[in-house]
């Protein structure tokens, strides 16, 4: 061994190899941390020479603002006799409101589900005709610090999307002989959700049968969530967005759910199942507009 | 759309260790290395609208944490890359005293390099990016290192 390879091995052994890392960690930051107030551009050095001398915003906390919210019901998507109640709740906001999202559902943090079921059944009190400790959740998708939650009482569903931001929530009812969806928004950053229900194509048989497309906003930064149905042994849905990225959806007692920062349509779907992966066109098309927006923070619910 | 998270994320999990093994050396501990890089990536996931491509992602993370990291060290003093390796501290010196002390006896921005190099496992073109210099005053400082790490370390008699 050269004089070369004995330091340098004797080096590369001196760090310890123990991992203390934690990505939760960096994601609770990342959601949480102090903020440049004035002007953020100068936390990140977009040139090298911006490390000399350079100086962060770290220990400042970006104000915080009231925010109002859209969520989507299953229902909206089960076809003419669903009537979709809509409803918004406030919260606080942050200059990204997203930060943290993953393509790919990741593990969740140490009770994050049960914080984000709590939140979403207590907002749901007073406006729905079921109590909190009724709800049940369907299937809960997390990524990195987000939740979303698809609940179920009876004929009635509700989706919910938590974040260390934010919450939004909305109720789905069934009414007997409605024959269109029926949208009520209230929002003060944001405009009402645009929502497109899988079109269908007399084919019970398809992997994905049933699925409602909602494309809205959190303090003007867009999101979309999807949700819907799948026959019986789906393990597996991968969204394709017509920009060609994926997301990938969490799949449980044949329903899934995923979401993603912005406002491109989900175009097909990549479904496993036993015999292998298949995919599925989606043909979304708009269900009806919504309502013009109400004020922040009233909950409200029309009927068709 | 997402996908430049998911590459932080992944340059987390593959990386961890040489980041947090770099920093050591600029924050004195394991404890506070490891709050810089958790820092730094939090920052990295906030920012990421900045990263303009120009350049490694791990690079742009890495001057990231030595923001942090000078921040960190501040108090009025510490300014740039330069003043933070004057103060990079050798940390657990038992697992090799001899060598603790012969680092600690590098000259700053040398050392600096040595963490870099070898408890971050860098490469030359990465410490290039990071430190601002060429590849070949990396490779320079590095022998230059290697030389007077040797030396101490014969002088100890730590070698045969």
């Amino acid at each position: 061994m050269s004089d070369t390879e004995l330091i340098e091995e004797r080096l590369r052994g001196f760090p310890s190899a123990l991992d203390d890392s934690d990505w939760g960690d960096v994601l609770r930051r990342a959601a949480a941390s102090p903020l440049a107030e004035s002007n953020s551009h100068t936390d990140a050095p977009e040139r090298p020479h911006r490390l000399l001398g350079g100086t962060s915003a770290s220990g400042r906390w970006r104000r915080s603002r009231r925010l109002a919210l859209g969520g989507i019901g299953a229902l909206a998507a089960a076809g003419a006799t669903a009537a979709l109640v809509l409803v918004v709740f406030a919260g606080a906001g942050t200059q990204n409101a997203f930060a943290g999202w993953t393509a790919s559902p990741t593990p969740p943090a140490s009770g994050q589900t049960a914080s984000a079921l709590s939140e979403c059944t207590s907002r749901l009190v007073g406006v729905a005709p079921v109590a909190a400790a009724d709800w049940q959740p369907l299937v809960t998708d997390t990524r990195g610090p987000f939740t979303a939650v698809i609940l179920r009482s009876g004929d009635a569903t509700a989706t919910c999307l938590t974040g260390p931001s934010f919450t939004t929530a909305a109720v789905n009812s069934t009414q007997d002989g409605g024959s269109q969806h029926h949208l009520s928004v209230s929002s003060a950053s944001g405009g009402p959700p645009t929502v497109s229900v899988l079109a269908p194509n007399g084919d019970n048989s398809d992997p994905i049968n049933v699925a409602a497309q909602e494309q809205t906003t959190v303090d003007s930064q867009p999101y979309t969530l999807l949700q819907g149905q799948t026959r019986p042994g789906i393990t597996g849905v991968t969204l394709v967005l017509s920009d060609s990225s994926r997301v990938q959806a969490t799949v449980a007692d044949s329903a899934f759910v995923a979401w993603w920062p912005s406002h491109t349509d989900a175009s097909s779907a990549q479904v496993t199942d036993g015999s292998g992966l298949t995919t599925q066109q989606l043909t979304l098309t708009p269900a009806s507009p919504p309502n013009p927006p109400t004020p922040t923070g009233q909950p409200s619910s029309s009927s068709p | 759309m997402g996908s430049l998270a998911s590459e932080i994320e992944q340059l987390y999990r593959a990386r961890y260790l040489s980041f947090r093994n770099g920093m050591v050396g600029m924050t004195g501990s394991y404890e506070s290395a490891r709050d810089v890089v958790q820092e730094a990536f939090a920052q990295a996931l906030r920012d990421q609208e900045q990263y303009r491509g120009e350049g490694s992602l791990a690079g742009w993370v890495w001057r990231i944490a030595i923001r942090v990291a000078l921040d960190t060290r501040r108090n009025g003093r510490v300014q740039t890359v330069d003043e933070l390796a004057a103060e990079a501290a050798v940390p657990d010196r038992e697992r090799d005293p001899v060598l603790a002390g012969a680092l600690r006896q590098l000259a700053p921005r040398r050392r600096l390099i040595v963490f870099l190099r070898y408890f971050a496992d860098l490469s030359y073109a990465e410490i290039a990016e990071v430190c601002e210099i060429s590849e070949g005053t990396v490779a320079a400082t590095l022998a230059h290192a290697r030389a007077d790490l040797l030396l101490a370390l014969e002088t100890e008699g730590a070698i045969p």
